[in-house]
């Protein structure tokens, strides 16, 4: 079972993408803020990440920042970012993340862009 | 005892009041127990407002996956899963008869609502009117709270629930603006006839922000096909004419062409420019005579939108309205929108004009002139101008009216060194042979002056003169006079003197046909013939000048017989005597020419070169502020001289009060001082001085050789 770890401090929306994630057969570890996050890819490297941009103490694009440089992984990102913040989702392309997706976010459509993802590796 | 009492009496007053101190305590008492209370207060009301959020938090927890099941339950699901999906919803339909419960759920949808699209969204929309969230907010447009009703409307748009329309579309007209503007957000969101109805009800003006709301929610609406929104444009209310027009424009519906024209005529201006803009953008050329016939009776701003539409719709064909409007209007701002539009219609038709620098204009002429005359006469030698005998065609010099103002610089340099080589050659006379035969002066050195004339000026001669005439070869010459010069020439003659010679010598021929011809410009042409008789007649010193009779005026045959004698001359290259006859009657024929080229060039053109030299002066007087010019004018004293006179003349109308005073004042004193120096150079001593002084320190070096004189006895004539 692919591991996916879902980085986002919106309670709900994560608690409604782990759940959508989870029936479709991946295991989803949510962190709800970047310290957590830090700790969690310290630990383990997911098979893929999906995270929030906008996050307390650590920002998506830092744990993409620490992930391609810090941790030196290639694990797969995925950058989810609210509508208007092009800016950031280039950046984010810059520092490594593979695919973003923009609020709001249809679940289907994530999910489809994780298997994408997950399938190229 | 006065004193004791005194200073008793001043102390009661700083002293401390008589309250009793029991009366103290219980004052302490009574803040203590309030500040007591007061925190006994917060801390029961924080806790209960915690209490209350980690309630909720928790209630969001526990429903937060019954929603994410309720949301992502699929169709293809097990006959299981389906069964617990029944069952979850009467769990729910329990769970939310808790009206804290049915709040929390209603935020929960609201707040998913705003985070997920497509699939998921739908789904949510419709579990929120399956759970009959929706009442909750028909309930609060009831309400006489204003804020309460407009969170009923925002709620009910939210969650896009229809059959709210019909509720909503009532508020449109709403007094309270806040209610009225989500009432018309509201109805323009959930059904596509919103607009139409929102369009023909509204009485209100709607602000542009709302415009661009209502405008962004059309955007974004599936399905949506725009009505008409030309039968808008009739409306009485000025903002639903404007925001139709908008809509129009961003739908692009042509369509209402002839209605937006008509829209020109509105009394508002605002309605006018916004029917302009939608014209400009749709490029409708027929409204362009009723552009023009409304901008006389706009405003300001309306006319210059007016002239940016007729820039792009129009083509050259009204670029004399734009110059007449340019001509009548005035105000700066919409003249020079007209300008611009004349130079959007047809680029480079209006050059700038201030701040130019004019030197760099003429040479671009003169490069043009260049490019033209080579264009129209590649290789060919124009016949109407003199070209020297020795100088091929590729070394022809074009003089326009820059070159033509240097060339009567020239003309000074050419004076003096003129007679600076004369004195030298007479001087040198006097010590040579007694049969002296100075038969040449080589003056070929001289400048070749060619004075090229305008095309129109040609063309106008070409008519009135004969035409075998203007087939001559031989070009006439036309030199600005200077009277002072004929007069040191003739002073000069005065002083020749030959003591070796025996008898008076006469000088038979003096081949001056190398000198450009002096012809006043204002004199005529009969006085000339009177000047040479008038030299003709001179006897210095025993040295006789034979000149022959002054002839009459030029005819064209005899113009014709100088100038094949001349272009003779010319191909067998020899130089002859000096031939008196054929210099008077070619001086003739160049002053008739002159006068008549100069009548005509005046009709021609208005702007003759000025008729005094080009003062050095003059440039830099031009481009400086007003303390050079006033050092400038102070030069202009010390080393002046009758040119700078007649440049200061000129300035005797300067804008400055200073500058002017100062010019009549240099004026006056340059004047002085060249009349005393005149009164000094002009005696014959002062002319062989200055000769003298300046034959060794001259600038120029000319090679100024004896030629074509030959001076002859008059004892051995008469012999």
């Amino acid at each position: 079972m692919k591991k996916i770890l879902l980085a986002d401090d919106d309670e709900l929306l994560a608690s409604l993408l782990n759940y959508r994630l989870d029936k479709a057969g991946y295991k989803v570890h949510w962190s709800c803020d970047g310290r957590e996050v830090k700790e969690e890819l310290e630990k383990e490297i997911p098979d893929i990440i999906v995270s929030d941009i906008m996050m307390p103490y650590f920002s998506g694009l830092e744990l993409v920042d620490f992930v391609r440089n810090t941790l030196e992984s290639k694990v797969p990102i995925i950058i989810i970012s609210s509508a208007g913040n092009e800016e950031n989702v280039l950046s984010a392309f810059e520092l490594g993340a593979n695919d973003f997706i923009s609020k709001p976010v249809s679940p289907s459509e994530l999910l489809v862009r994780v298997t994408r993802e997950l399938n190229k590796g | 005892m006065i004193r004791i009492a005194l200073t008793y009496q001043s102390f009661t007053l700083i002293s401390v009041p008589k309250i009793h101190t029991d009366l103290l305590w219980d004052l302490s008492v009574l803040f203590g127990s309030l500040c007591l209370l007061y925190f006994a207060f917060i801390f029961f009301f924080r806790n209960r407002l915690s209490a209350k959020a980690k309630n909720i938090n928790d209630r969001r927890k526990q429903l937060t996956p019954i929603i994410s099941n309720f949301l992502f339950y699929g169709e293809d699901a097990s006959k299981e899963e389906k069964y617990e999906y029944v069952e979850l919803k009467v769990e729910m339909r329990e769970f939310i008869k808790d009206p804290i419960n049915r709040s929390v759920l209603k935020e929960i949808l609201l707040d998913l609502q705003r985070d997920l699209t497509g699939d998921a969204r739908r789904r949510l929309l419709s579990l929120y009117q399956d759970f009959d969230l929706h009442l909750d907010a028909y309930q609060k447009l009831n309400s006489w709270r204003w804020e309460v009703v407009t969170k009923g409307i925002v709620e009910l748009t939210q969650m896009q629930v229809e059959q709210a329309y019909t509720f909503i579309k009532n508020f449109i007209n709403h007094k309270r603006s806040v209610i009225r503007k989500q009432a018309q957000i509201a109805a323009v969101s959930l059904k596509h006839e919103g607009i139409s109805h929102f369009l023909d009800t509204n009485k209100y003006a709607i602000s542009e922000w709302q415009q661009i709301k209502i405008l962004e929610i059309l955007r974004d609406k599936e399905d949506f096909i725009p009505p008409n929104f030309g039968a808008w444009l009739t409306s009485k209310n000025k903002d639903v004419v404007l925001f139709s027009l908008r809509l129009i424009r961003h739908y692009n519906q042509t369509d209402a062409n002839c209605l937006v024209t008509e829209l020109l005529k509105h009394k508002d201006d605002e309605v006018k420019q916004a029917a302009i803009e939608c014209i400009k953008e749709f490029g409708i050329k027929e409204a362009v005579p009723v552009l023009k016939a409304a901008f006389r009776r706009s405003n300001r701003a309306t006319k210059i939108v007016i002239l940016d539409a007729l820039g792009i719709l129009c083509s050259d064909d009204i670029i004399p309205y734009l110059f007449e409007i340019y001509e009548h209007e005035n105000n700066f701002n919409i003249k020079s929108k007209a300008l611009s539009t004349i130079n959007v219609i047809s680029p480079n038709t209006v050059l700038p004009e201030e701040n130019l620098d004019p030197s760099i204009k003429i040479a671009e002429e003169m490069q043009v002139d260049e490019e033209v005359r080579d264009v129209e006469n590649p290789g060919e030698i124009d016949k109407n101008e003199i070209v020297p005998p020795h100088e091929t065609v590729e070394e022809k010099v074009v003089i326009t009216e820059e070159a033509s103002e240097l060339f009567l610089e020239d003309l000074d340099v050419f004076e003096y060194c003129f007679m600076e080589e004369l004195n030298e050659i007479l001087d040198r006379s006097d010590i040579e042979d007694n049969d002296i035969e100075a038969k040449y002066l080589p003056l070929d050195f001289l400048p070749i002056v060619v004075q090229k004339q305008p095309k129109m000026a040609k063309k106008k001669q070409k008519k009135t003169l004969d035409p075998e005439l203007t087939q001559l070869d031989v070009r006439f010459e036309e030199v600005h006079p200077d009277e002072g010069f004929r007069r040191e020439l003739e002073d000069i003659l005065s002083r020749v003197e030959v003591p070796d010679l025996e008898g008076n010598i006469e000088v038979e021929y003096l081949n001056f046909k190398f000198l450009p011809f002096v012809i006043s410009e204002e004199a005529e042409a009969d006085q000339l013939p009177a000047l040479i008789d008038e030299i003709n007649a001179m006897e210095v010193n025993g040295v006789e000048i034979v000149l022959p009779a002054s002839g009459e005026a030029l005819d064209t045959n005899e113009a014709e017989k100088i100038a094949d004698k001349d272009h003779q001359e010319e191909e067998n290259d020899t130089c002859s005597l000096v031939d008196w006859d054929d210099l008077e009657t070619e001086v003739d024929a160049i002053a008739t020419k002159s006068i008549e080229k100069h009548t005509k060039e005046e009709n021609i053109e208005e702007s003759d070169p000025p008729s005094y030299g080009f003062s050095i002066f003059e440039e830099l007087f031009r481009h400086c502020d007003t303390e050079s010019k006033l050092i400038l004018l102070d030069e202009i004293l010390d080393l002046g001289d009758e040119k700078e006179l007649c440049f200061l003349q000129t300035l005797f109308k300067d804008p400055n009060r200073d500058v002017r005073k100062k010019v009549k004042n240099i004026a006056k004193r340059l004047t002085e001082k060249l009349a005393v120096e005149q009164t000094a150079n002009h005696t014959p001593e002062a002319i062989v001085k200055w000769a003298d002084t300046e034959k060794n320190g001259r600038s120029l070096s000319l090679n100024f050789d004896l030629e074509n004189l030959e001076i002859k006895n008059v004892n051995d004539t008469k012999k």
